[in-house]
């Protein structure tokens, strides 16, 4: 009997006498035996986390996109809107103000301070 | 959970049933790699990257076969990619007829002594088999698969499957029946 027609044999369940049935007897047992191959245990989970993180950078990169759109048309729309209504920058309000340069410089001056402030104080407090 | 039902929950973005898919089919590819690829770190990164690859092709998946099958082929081209990038493949994937030159096993009979047994003589045997028999072997002897099924995987003929198995099962057959004591049956 060959080799192919006792392996026939031996896959429909049928056991034939003599050494070589014993010997495929022998490899059959070996195939079918687990190998130790295994994955670690908290694998798929960090698989999702991976996706989970692409995701939220995908999706992060998807909002800059859109906001950069978003200011191109904005300052187009401001170039089309000044064209189409001949509009011209009056700045005379500010001779309103000219006479109160004191209180301007002052709140400009102020607002520094309180940047200041903010960042000495404030924040360096948080990080810690 | 059946295949359709699993599919369209990860498509709606049920991360848990993509966990699910994960878990049901780690065994099967961390076997399949582990045929090709040797090197552990380099096995566990080869099978993240498949289920990577599963979750960005799953809208492709057309149910003409079970999903675990084309896990399965997904898993054995990208070993097959990553091999081929570092140069591993070639000499592991032998003429139809040169197999028993590639299969020669330096072990004297006092080797074989020194096993505990046949078994672990036959384990030795198996690594050392290429890995294409060796993926043949396993898809057929431990998940089950018919020549067909195994066929779609590696895109052999299911006559080269047939094959491949009768060759490498008649090889390790005679390589351990020299050392062998008549049965008494």
């Amino acid at each position: 009997m060959s080799d192919e027609e006792l392996q026939e044999l031996f896959e429909a369940g049928r056991l034939e006498k003599g050494k070589d049935s014993f010997a495929f007897q022998k490899v059959y047992d070996a195939l079918n035996k687990e190998p130790e191959h295994h994955l670690p245990a908290g694998f798929a989970d960090r698989i999702v986390k991976l996706l989970e993180q692409k995701q939220a950078t995908k999706s992060g990169r998807v909002e800059l996109v859109l906001a950069v759109v978003g200011g191109i048309f904005t300052i187009l729309t401001l170039v089309i809107a000044v064209i189409m209504t001949n509009f011209k920058a009056n700045l005379g309000f500010l001779n309103g103000v000219s006479s109160y340069k004191g209180v301007i410089l002052f709140g400009f001056a102020f607002v520094i301070l309180l940047q200041w402030l903010d960042k000495i104080v404030v924040r360096k407090k948080e990080s810690i | 959970m059946d295949d359709r039902a699993l599919v369209s929950q990860i498509l709606a973005g049920n991360m848990q049933a993509f966990r699910m898919l994960i878990k049901l089919n780690e065994r099967l590819v961390a076997h399949m790699v582990s045929k090709l690829v040797s090197n552990k770190e380099e096995h566990e990164e080869i099978c993240q990257d498949v289920f990577l690859k599963v979750f960005d092709k799953l809208r492709e998946f057309n149910f003409q076969s079970k999903l675990s099958t084309w896990i399965a082929t997904i898993a054995y081209r990208h070993a097959i990619n990553s091999l081929r990038k570092n140069r591993l493949l070639t000499r592991d994937l032998p003429e139809d007829d040169n197999l028993d030159r590639l299969f020669v096993t330096e072990e004297t009979p006092e080797d074989i002594l020194g096993d505990k047994d046949m078994d672990e003589y036959l384990v030795r045997l198996i690594a050392k088999l290429p890995a294409q028999y060796k993926l043949v072997l396993s898809l057929y002897h431990l998940e089950g698969l018919n020549y067909q099924e195994i066929g779609t995987i590696t895109g052999m003929p299911e006559g080269t499957v047939k094959n491949y198995l009768f060759r490498a099962r008649t090889l390790l057959k005679e390589k351990i029946k020299k050392h062998l004591a008549e049965p008494e049956l």
